[in-house]
Order: structure tokens, then sequence, then C-alpha cells
């Protein structure tokens, strides 16, 4: 490995692995030689260069307003007297307390709770079943076909999916609807449960993503694997459950923990399907809460939610993901 | 080998049930977008195509003087310009991430990891209640600016590197007296290739899908992207039914593009990208 002595790291897969050197081992030329250290600043400047730019959005749009989020919510409007005018008062945690006692708060988080049992298992399951079908014959134009008909959806804005469905709901603008009631079967998606109603949409949105997850990790599993299974006879379903299901563990972690963020914030199509569909409330998601609650001026309490589901969605994730990389990989 | 035959009916059936959930609703988006209000009503039939499309299109465009041009142009803006300064800013990061070995390097990779993890809508309204205190609110950079950052972005830039740049051609260009961020500009940039046109393509759609922060941030019509202007009118339904029709045109129209888009460049998919993104 001649080339370590130059001025070029190898890149490393792992985050922040053990066998990292540290910081100050910088370049590889002798040690105090003038050049090596003309090299490591200039390094060091187009370092800095190239970071710094998306370095100072990311720290202006995306810590600060958790930040201010934090500290907003340590505060409330309060009036001291009758006429005097309604100003910040610290009140510490108060606010979290009154969001955990809140009913509405508490709803909604049965709703996003059945939602992630119901609709975003289902999208998980239904990706899983597509990618493995798919993956039997890759080559064949079906799947071909089948690949891009279900990705499609996902490059259709929620709000447009959520509209789209909003029509083939009702049963004037539906078609499956009238098309049900010819061989006598009474379809009304519109007294379907809320989070089936909703769910419908996003399934509709999201599988295709969770196929492509599934996809690239069916890619990487090794063919002579599958090769001399076949020979040895394994059917095409007991290779798909027992050779490539136990190694798309990581994948399946992966779409699980991108369902579990995305059912938590869930809000577009929730507030699109509302234009159309009388059954769901103006705060049936916690980000809907937090949203209407904003839009009524009470900015501390909007953000006191705004945290607190941020602070669940990271310890969710961070605990699968953890779980995931802890127990033994197949 | 008949076993294998034998699960083949199988799979095509499911294949085929599965194609006509995904695939009916845009149909039907495409054929009532020939209808008029009246014949959506009566037959809402999926192979019913009238010929009315193009006086659709012009009515479309005619309605609240022209407003619905004027939303396709913003969301070409929030996701063009947006997406173009948020992948070559990713891209930037990503190759300082591949390429060089700096104090804090780990660290950084960490914190933009955990970005990765806070979803846009968690940052909508805080971002709100900060724009508010400065004013910028209601303006086309209340929804441009915080559209640039996505950590997500840097890190399929630091995969792609790794994969499609060789640290011996950055080398080379080191020893030749090529300057690091010349270097990255001129030979690691292009040499990124696909890579780049997908995360460009990605940010593109999530920005041109973006629901949330506009609808916190925006208050004029005329600032709207297309997917809050639309939403907009169907909220108006009772009171003037003919917003159907405008609405699912317009709908068809800004979903076209990035259909085609995604479809065009699916062969992207394939590459080592997503590959490498879920190995890691």
């Amino acid at each position: 490995m001649p080339h370590h002595t130059s001025s070029l790291a190898e890149p490393t897969t792992a985050v922040g692995s053990a066998s990292d050197p540290g910081p100050r081992r910088l370049r590889g030329d002798a040690p105090g030689a003038p050049r090596r250290s003309r090299r490591t600043r200039a390094d060091l400047r187009t370092v800095v260069v190239l970071t710094v730019p998306f370095l100072g959005m990311f720290a202006l749009f995306y810590v600060a307003p958790i930040a201010y989020a934090l500290w907003q919510s340590l505060f409330a409007l309060r009036r001291s007297g009758a006429y005097r005018p309604a100003e910040d008062v610290f009140v510490g945690l108060g606010n979290y307390a009154q969001v955990l006692a809140d009913p509405a708060f508490q709803q909604s988080l049965i709703n996003v709770g059945l939602y992630a049992i119901g609709p975003s298992t289902l999208t998980v399951l239904l990706g899983l079943v597509i990618a493995l079908v798919i993956d039997a014959r890759p080559n064949r134009i079906g799947a071909k076909l089948a690949r891009a008909a279900v990705f499609a959806p996902y490059a259709v804005p929620a709000v447009i999916g959520a509209t789209i469905w909003g029509f083939l709901y009702a049963p004037t603008t539906s078609p499956f609807v009238g098309a049900a009631a010819v061989i006598g079967w009474d379809v009304d998606p519109l007294s379907w449960p809320v989070v089936w109603q909703v769910g419908n949409i996003a399934l509709w949105t999201y599988v295709g993503f969770n196929v492509l997850i599934f996809a690239s990790g069916l890619a990487s599993i090794d063919p002579g694997m599958l090769e001399s299974a076949r020979i040895d006879g394994a059917t095409t379903l007991r290779i798909a459950w027992s050779i490539k299901l136990p190694l798309l563990r990581p994948s399946i972690v992966l779409s699980v923990v991108f369902n579990l963020i995305g059912t938590l914030q869930l809000f577009t199509e929730p507030v699109a399907l509302r234009t159309l569909s009388n059954e769901i409330s103006s705060v049936w998601t916690p980000n809907m809460l937090a949203y209407s609650e904003a839009a009524a001026n009470r900015y501390s309490y909007s953000a006191a939610v705004s945290t607190l589901l941020a602070v669940v969605t990271a310890v969710f994730s961070f605990a699968l993901l953890r779980a995931a990389t802890r127990s033994p990989k197949p | 080998m008949t076993t294998f035959r034998r699960a083949q009916p199988a799979n095509a059936t499911v294949l085929v049930l599965m194609c006509a959930y995904f695939v009916l609703p845009l149909w039907w988006l495409a054929v009532s977008a020939t209808k008029t209000q009246g014949e959506l009503v009566q037959d809402s039939g999926l192979f019913s195509i009238s010929d009315h499309f193009l006086s659709n299109v012009a009515d479309l465009l005619a309605r609240d003087s022209g407003v619905f041009g004027r939303w396709l142009v913003n969301s070409m803006l929030y996701a063009g310009i947006g997406a173009a300064i948020g992948t070559v800013l990713a891209a930037a990061v990503g190759y300082a991430l591949s390429k060089y070995r700096f104090p804090g390097r780990d660290a950084l990779f960490n914190v933009i990891l955990a970005g990765v993890l806070i979803p846009p809508a968690a940052l909508a309204l805080p971002l709100f209640l900060m724009f508010s205190r400065v004013g910028l609110t209601n303006t086309y950079w209340s929804v441009l600016l915080p559209s640039v950052v996505s950590p997500l972005a840097v890190y399929l830039a630091r995969v792609s590197i790794d994969a499609a740049v060789p640290d011996e051609v950055v080398e080379a260009a080191s020893v030749d007296g090529a300057g690091g961020v010349r270097t990255f500009v001129l030979i690691g940039l292009p040499m990124m290739g696909p890579g780049l046109v997908t995360i460009f393509l990605f940010q593109f759609v999530l920005i041109w899908n973006n629901f949330m922060l506009p609808l916190i941030m925006l208050n004029s019509s005329d600032l709207y992207p297309v997917t809050l202007g639309l939403y907009n009118w169907s909220g108006q339904f009772i009171q003037d039914p003919t917003l159907a029709t405008s609405v699912l045109v317009g709908a068809l129209i800004a979903v076209v593009p990035v259909i085609a888009g995604f479809l065009l460049l699916q062969r992207f998919w394939n590459t080592g990208l997503t590959q490498g993104a879920v190995k890691a």
C-alpha cells in the first residue's frame, strides 16, 4: 500500500469506527517536514471551503429551529391583570404537562398508533411481497412493468394523491363504487375508519418506495448462493422464505424505521383528504394538533407538541436501529 | 423445475392485481381530465374518454387571472433552484468526508446521520416560529432556504463518491498541483455522474411534493407552489363545483413531468448508489 504515504485517506464505510486513526494523524510525509505542514494547511482550507456552506445552512435551518422551538416551549403567554397586555412568562415544563394531559393529544397518539399497527405495517409487508415476486424473475417484461407501475405513485405529491382518492371515494365520481354496486356489492369508502381512508392513500403512495429499498437489498445477495440452492432442488417460495428473507433483515429494519417516522409525522394526507371527507378531525394527528395550535397563535403550546413529537420519533428510530445493529446478522 | 412453473400463474395474478391498484387511479385522473364537470358526475367510468381536455386546460390557465401558470413557475423555482444548490452543497460535504481526514470528521458525519432521522415535517413549525420573529414568513425565501438543506443528500453523496471517484485520481490531481476545491469541481463532480443526477432528482421531487412547509409559511397565493394552490382550490368545491375539473387537470399537469422524469431515470436506481445506501 505505497500510496498511504500520500495526502489522501482511504474512505471508511463505518461511522466512527474504532480503527479510525486520531484526527491529528493527518498526512503521511516525514514528520515535521515543511512541505507536509503546508499541505496539511491547504487540505484543511479545502475542507473548510467544502463544508462550511452546507454546515452554515444546516445550523440555520435544522439546528436553530429545533433550539428555538425548545426555548419557546418553556414559555407561556400570561396576563398579570385584566387590562395588561399578555406577555411571555417562563413556565419551565408547564406546557409539556399540559400537552400530555390534553385529551386531543392523547387521541392523536392513539390514531397514529393504530395507523402504525395497520396501514404502516401493511405497507412494509406488501412492499416485501412485491419485491420478492419481482425478484423471482427480475428480467421478465412483467416484472419490469410491475416495478414501474408500483413506483409511479411515489412521484405523485401527497396532496394530489389524496385529492385523487377523495374523488375515488365519493359515490358520484368513483368508477369503483359504481362498478361494485352493479355486482350488488355496497362499498362506501367514506364510511371506512379514518385510519384506513388515510392509510389507503399512503399505502398507494409509499409501497413503491419500500419495494425500492427491498430491491436494493435483494440485489446485494450473492447469486451463487441462490444458484446452489436451486441446484439442491429448493423451490422459488422456499428460496424466498429461507434465504432471501433472512438476508433482507437490514432492509426490513430500514423500511420499518422510514415508515414509523412517516407515521408519527403524518400530516399532508389527512389534511388534504379533510377537504373531501367529513370524518377527519382537524387535530387527527399530533402534527395536525401542533399546526392548529400555531394557527391559533398558541406558539408555545405548539412548540411543546412539536418537540415532544420529535423526541418520540428520535427515540423510536434510534431504538430500532440500535436493536437491529446489536443482534447478530445472519 | 415443475414447482418453478407452478409458481408462475400465482405470481402473474399478484402482479396484475398490484399493477391495477397502483395504475388505475392515475389512469382515472387522465380520463377525467378529458371530461366536463357534468360528464364527470354523470359517467365516472374508467373508459369513457371525452374530448374536452384542451378546453379544460384553457379554462384552467384562465382561472383566477392565470394563477395556475404562476404556481407551476413557482414550483419549478423552488424545486429547480433548491435541488440544484442543495445537490452541489451536499456533494461538496460528501466529497470532503470521503476524500479528506480532518478533525471532527466522524462527529460531523454522525450529526448528519442524525439529521437524516429528523423529518422535514418536524422542522416546519419550528421554522415558522423562528421566521416569524425575523419577518421572513410569506416570502420566496421562507420556502426556498430550508429546502436547500438535506442531510440525506449528503449521505447519498458520500456513498456515491466513495464508489465513483477513486482516491488515486484525486491524488494524481493534487500531485499535479491542482487545489482541493478545483479538483472537486473539475474532477470529482463530473465523475459522480449518475449519482449526482439521482441526488438532484430525489431532492427535486421532495421539494416539488412538499406541502406542509409552504402551507405554514405562505399567505399570498402568488407565492404558492402548485401543490398548495390545488389544495386551496379543492377546499372551495362547495362554493364552486366547476373547480373540480380544474383541480383534476391541474393535478395531471403537475404529476406528469415528475413521473416521466422518474421513469426515464429508472436505470439510475439500479446503480451502486442505492445498494451502497442499504449495505452501509
